[in-house]
């Protein structure tokens, strides 16, 4: 025990007096410990963590979708009924809206707002195995069509704006103006997950207007004893069924596509399906980081073993036994690591929150993302594992030499050939890694500045949108809906600065419907198409080009011809070779339309999207039953066109534009009140913050290697002092040393960068998967995102090598400038 | 060749002058064979340095083959050094990581020599060393008379008219040590003006003169008798 204290003693005092090298050490260890944590932390509570629910294993979730894609639980509503009537492998099914929708609450007194809901089966809550808090589930006949309406709420929302009253069950709450009994209040474990403020019952239907398109979701418990691969093989055999029952999906596919199928996941796999790919790539990022920061302890515990030669030579002589030396040698790496592992804890601490509220990515919290007891064992064990595998090694190799040759014996000039090769090696490892962060961050980039650039087809500059979900019985009629936009619009109009208003349902790189639509007179053609929803001077407000033919107008009402605008992609498809105008399409089950324009292609739900045929309807023109469809699918996008002048985000004008909506409905809260620019920006969100973490984490690796390379270099002058008086001696020229040492930097550094680049080509594939699967691309059109590689490479290998020279140039110019004769006398 | 007036040199320790060479007058002719003893710290190795060109700190005359060496700029020092002077070391210095061929090409590969006559230089003194046999070795697997033949054999290689050697043979046994000596007799034979640096009697009975260092003077000129009536010489009149 003394013996360890006085070791403690002697270690600190040792790190005291080399401060350069603690200091470098422990911070180099803190940083990658500190990423590696975090990262750690964050996959614990997602990839790693169990759903929160009873017996989650049995938990899973049923796909139809074409093989290959990721887990997902996607289910048409006739498919959904068909797998509550036929699979076998599960005691319980439930079917759900495909996300929670935006809705307008209020509680009578306070102020509306938007909530989230998810539409569920009556099976659904039940399968998940969560009791109520207060309270109950919804009962099969509250799950009917026509049932009297009903609500389950979350222990989050019950909290926050009801108070946590006691006596809520029973009572009556407001959802866009309608009033809805509340049954029962769910725990908030529930709301985790997917973020749903209360449930609602989803009164599947063979009439609803979105039955056969993919807009449910399926979850199910398995029977006790039954697995994933049982059920899967059940599932597979009904496929066929499926398809001889509903021939219609064979339409959804594109010709040539994979086949739909039932496909079971793990429910837990659905849940971060979305996040998978990003928290394994991030992982990969900062795995590589840690490894930097170990090979940067590497060299660094090489080199000061290498000064600290005399004194363990010393000690040896003196009749220290090479247990005592280990031992010296551990507790120094040992208080290495613990207080480089403490400072990492440290840095995660302080970047979960940061990395968690800046992520564009949703990263399902399953768990609580914090610095906890096992991520702390995590940190420590990674930390003492690296410094002694790392630092201990290289150490113990060196002093294994020391003692056993003799004390101070130095025939030769120069350092001896294997231990050179060693950091040499740790160099070139480096430069490695770090060349592969490096094009790494820089294709990302290129990505983001790529998709930055792609014309969205609207003109933002001086564009700001005003959402609001137009919600329940009240705007389930055109009428009452077109009331509503027009007198906004008109009270929009009258707000100072601005200078046009239009309104749209699917506003660009947003979302909206999606329709079958083509040409009346070739039903063959007739497949998807997108459909859009407009008031006049929709087009000149958001700055899309009319192209031919003319936009709708107040003379467009709903006894009028029907007509419609179509954009480009359209009508070369529709009718190739010739002008569209005159010509009829059709979308959804409606009317044949008269085309009156031909409008500029536009991007309709990311800026990555292909271009889709899409068909603008006005708003008067739409039917009852399709309003109420696409209200209850999508917010309402009033478009202000403002003057040139002048801020418009100042509070005044926030609030005049929400007067606007609340004095025409109090019910309608203002859910978003944003430019336009806003949703292009969210757009790019993902590859602008996967650049700024890979060009962070590429930043770090070429700080650690510019520390590297300089101590490798300054050491290597250090300790061949002697053999630079020798050779200056003989007839070397200043120059041709300073050549000498910097060439030996750039060598090293050119090596890596091959390496490197190697390693970034076979990286390509899989940032190509990262990009696709964060922006919503087929991985076919992310390569044309991802720009060249050697774009990336080059730009990589000129940040290597401009710092490689920048590292190696002190050394150099120190060894360049040694006196030959004080050289020479250098032991 | 070598004609020294007046040379002095000290080392500024702290705030205190650490004379380690003191008023040396000194003339060697060319084909000498010259000795220099003297007690350890005596200043041996400081004024080989002067001679090698490789120290310019000094103050005083230094004329090498009638060239002024004071006047000279860094740069001219060293490349006149380059062409006319070799240099032996006591540790023999010879680079860890190069074979034994490419130790031996070292001076010329400082020069602007062609490659092919380059490497016929080397073949020549490799042959005349008789270490052909050696030239793909790495110093750490030759004797350490092997090694010092090496370092010899690079210190001549570009024919320079001086060579200098700081205690050639302190690490050698005596047997060795004969060998090396030797040599030196035969590349002075040859031509070659030699100084060197030496604690034993028998290496100095090789060359044709002997000098002795003490504290920085000059003390016996065993060409020069008289040498205590020098000005400023320990025991001559002020
Ligand atoms: N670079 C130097 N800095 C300070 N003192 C030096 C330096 N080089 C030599 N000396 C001192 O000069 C004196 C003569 O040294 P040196 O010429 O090496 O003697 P010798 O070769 O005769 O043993 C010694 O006292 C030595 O300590
Ligand atoms: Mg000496």
């Amino acid at each position: 025990m003394n013996s360890i204290l006085q070791d403690l003693r002697y270690t600190l005092r040792q790190l005291g007096r080399s401060p350069g090298f603690a200091v470098t050490a422990i911070l180099t260890l803190a940083l990658g410990i500190g990423a590696t944590t975090a990262m750690y932390s964050l996959v614990r509570s997602t990839l790693l963590a169990p759903l929160p629910y009873p017996h989650s294993e049995e938990l899973v979730g049923i796909g139809l979708v074409q093989s290959g894609t990721p887990p997902a639980s996607d289910q048409t509503g006739e498919t959904g009924d068909f797998l509550l009537a036929h699979a076998q492998s599960f005691s319980s099914i439930g079917i759900a809206g495909d996300r929670p929708l935006g809705q307008n609450f209020s509680n009578g007194s306070g102020k509306a707002q938007t909530i989230y809901s998810l539409h569920v089966s009556s099976g659904y809550l039940p399968t998940l195995g969560v009791p109520a808090l207060l309270g109950r589930t919804f009962t099969r006949e509250e799950d009917l069509p026509g049932a009297a309406p009903t609500v389950v709420l979350s222990e989050d929302l019950w909290r926050r704006v009801l108070n946590a009253d006691p006596n809520i069950v029973g009572q009556a709450i407001h959802i866009n103006g309608d009033p809805f009994t509340v049954i029962g209040v769910m725990p908030s474990t529930l709301s985790t997950v997917d973020g749903t403020d209360v449930w609602q019952p989803l009164h599947l239907s063979a009439t609803d207007p979105g039955y056969q398109g993919t807009n449910f979701q399926t979850i199910a418990r398995l029977k006790p004893g039954a697995s994933v691969a049982q059920a899967s093989a059940e599932l597979s055999g009904l496929t066929s069924t499926i398809f001889r029952q509903f021939p219609d999906y064979q339409k959804w596919t594109r010709p040539g596509a994979p086949k739909l199928q039932e496909f079971v996941w793990p429910l837990q796999q659905i849940v971060v399906s979305n996040a998978r790919s990003s928290l394994i790539a991030l992982s990969a990022a900062v795995l590589a980081v840690l490894l930097m920061a170990c090979l940067n302890l590497a060299g660094l515990m090489t080199a000061r073993s290498i000064t600290r030669k005399p004194e363990i030579a010393l000690r040896t002589a003196l009749g220290a036994s090479p247990a005592m030396m280990l031992r010296l040698l551990l507790t120094e790496s040992l208080v290495l690591a613990f207080v480089g592992s403490l400072l990492g804890l440290g840095f995660a601490h302080l970047a979960l929150p940061l990395l968690l509220s800046a992520s564009p990515i949703g990263l399902p919290q399953l768990r609580q993302t914090t610095v906890d007891l096992p991520v702390a064992a995590f940190a420590i064990l990674t930390g003492c594992t690296s410094t002694l595998l790392f630092g201990l090694l290289p150490a113990l190799g060196v002093f294994r030499q020391t003692i056993g040759s003799s004390l101070g014996n130095a025939r030769t000039a120069g350092e001896s050939a294997p231990r050179q090769r060693l950091s040499k090696s740790l160099i070139v490892a480096q430069v490695t890694l770090a060349t592969m962060l490096l094009s790494t961050g820089a294709l990302l980039l290129n990505t983001f500045l790529h998709m930055r650039a792609i014309p969205s087809g609207v003109q933002p500059p001086h564009l700001y949108v005003l959402q609001v979900n137009l919600k329940g019985d009240a705007y389930s009629s055109t009428s009452h809906t077109q009331q509503f936009i027009s007198v906004v619009e008109q009270r929009l109009r009258q707000i100072p600065g601005v200078a046009q208003v239009a309104t749209v349902n699917g506003l660009p790189i947003d979302r909206g419907l999606n329709n079958s639509g083509g040409p009346a007179n070739h039903p063959d053609q007739i497949a998807y198409a997108e459909s859009r929803f407009i008031t006049p001077g929709y087009f000149r407000t958001v700055g899309t080009t009319l192209l031919a033919g003319g936009d709708i107008s107040d003379a467009d009402t709903a006894t009028s011809q029907p007509v419609a605008l179509i954009n480009e992609f359209a009508a070369k498809r529709w009718f190739p070779g010739r002008s569209p105008i005159g010509e009829y399409v059709i979308t959804g089950s409606d009317k044949p339309r008269r085309v009156i324009g031909l409008i500029a292609n536009v991007h309709s739900s990311s800026l990555t999207d292909s271009i889709a045929p899409t068909i603008y309807v006005p708003y008067t023109q739409v039917d009852n039953e399709s309003m109420k469809t696409i209200n209850g699918w999508f917010a309402t996008s009033f478009v202000l066109r403002t003057v040139e002048r002048g801020n418009f985000r100042d509070p005044e004008i926030t609030t005049a534009v929400s007067a606007a909506v609340t004095a025409v409905d109090p019910e309608v809260p203002v859910r978003k009140f944003v430019p336009m620019q806003t949703f292009i920006d969210d757009n790019v969100a993902a590859p602008r913050f996967f650049s700024w973490l890979a060009g962070g984490f590429a930043g770090f690796a070429l700080l650690l290697t510019l520390i590297g390379l300089f101590g490798l270099l300054s050491y290597q002058v250090a300790s061949r002092t002697r053999e630079l008086g020798v050779r200056m001696a003989l007839g070397a020229q200043r120059h041709q040393i300073l050549s000498m040492v910097l060439k030996n930097g750039i060598m090293l550094t050119a090596i890596g960068l091959v390496f490197g680049s190697i390693g970034s080509c076979a990286l390509r594939s899989v940032i190509a998967a990262l990009v696709s699967s964060t922006v919503g691309t087929r991985a076919t059109a992310t390569a044309s995102l991802l720009g060249a590689q050697t774009v990336s490479i080059s730009i990589a290998g000129a940040a290597m090598l401009v710092s490689a020279i920048a590292a190696s140039l002190i050394p150099a110019r120190r060894a360049a400038t040694l006196e030959p004769t004080e050289a020479l006398r250098a032991e | 060749m070598i004609d020294i007036h007046n040379l002095e040199r000290n080392y500024k320790t702290g705030h205190t002058d650490n004379f380690v060479l003191r008023r040396i007058y000194l003339h060697i002719a060319a084909g000498e064979f010259v000795t220099i003893m003297g007690p350890s710290g005596a200043g041996k190795s400081s004024l080989l340095n002067v001679l090698a060109m490789l120290d310019d700190q000094w103050r005083g005359e230094f004329l090498f083959e009638g060239t002024p060496v004071q006047t000279l700029n860094r740069k001219q020092r060293a490349e006149l050094a380059r062409r006319r002077t070799g240099m032996v070391f006591q540790s023999y210095h010879l680079i860890d990581d190069l074979t034994v061929a490419e130790n031996i090409d070292l001076p010329l590969s400082y020069k602007d020599i062609p490659r092919p006559e380059r490497q016929a230089l080397v073949a020549d003194t490799l042959d005349r060393f008789n270490i052909v046999g050696k030239k793909d070795l790495y110093p750490s697997q030759l004797s350490g008379g092997q090694q010092q033949l090496v370092g010899i054999a690079r210190a001549v290689i570009h024919k320079p008219s001086l060579l200098l050697a700081d205690e050639p043979t302190g690490n050698l046994h005596s047997e060795q040590a004969a060998e090396i000596m030797q040599l030196f007799r035969t590349l002075n034979q040859q031509g070659t003006t030699i100084v060197q640096v030496t604690h034993s009697e028998a290496n100095a009975a090789f060359g044709s003169r002997t000098l002795e260092l003490r504290d920085g003077w000059l003390t016996r000129d065993t060409a020069n008798p008289n040498l205590n009536s020098a000005p400023g010489a320990p025991g001559a009149a002020a």
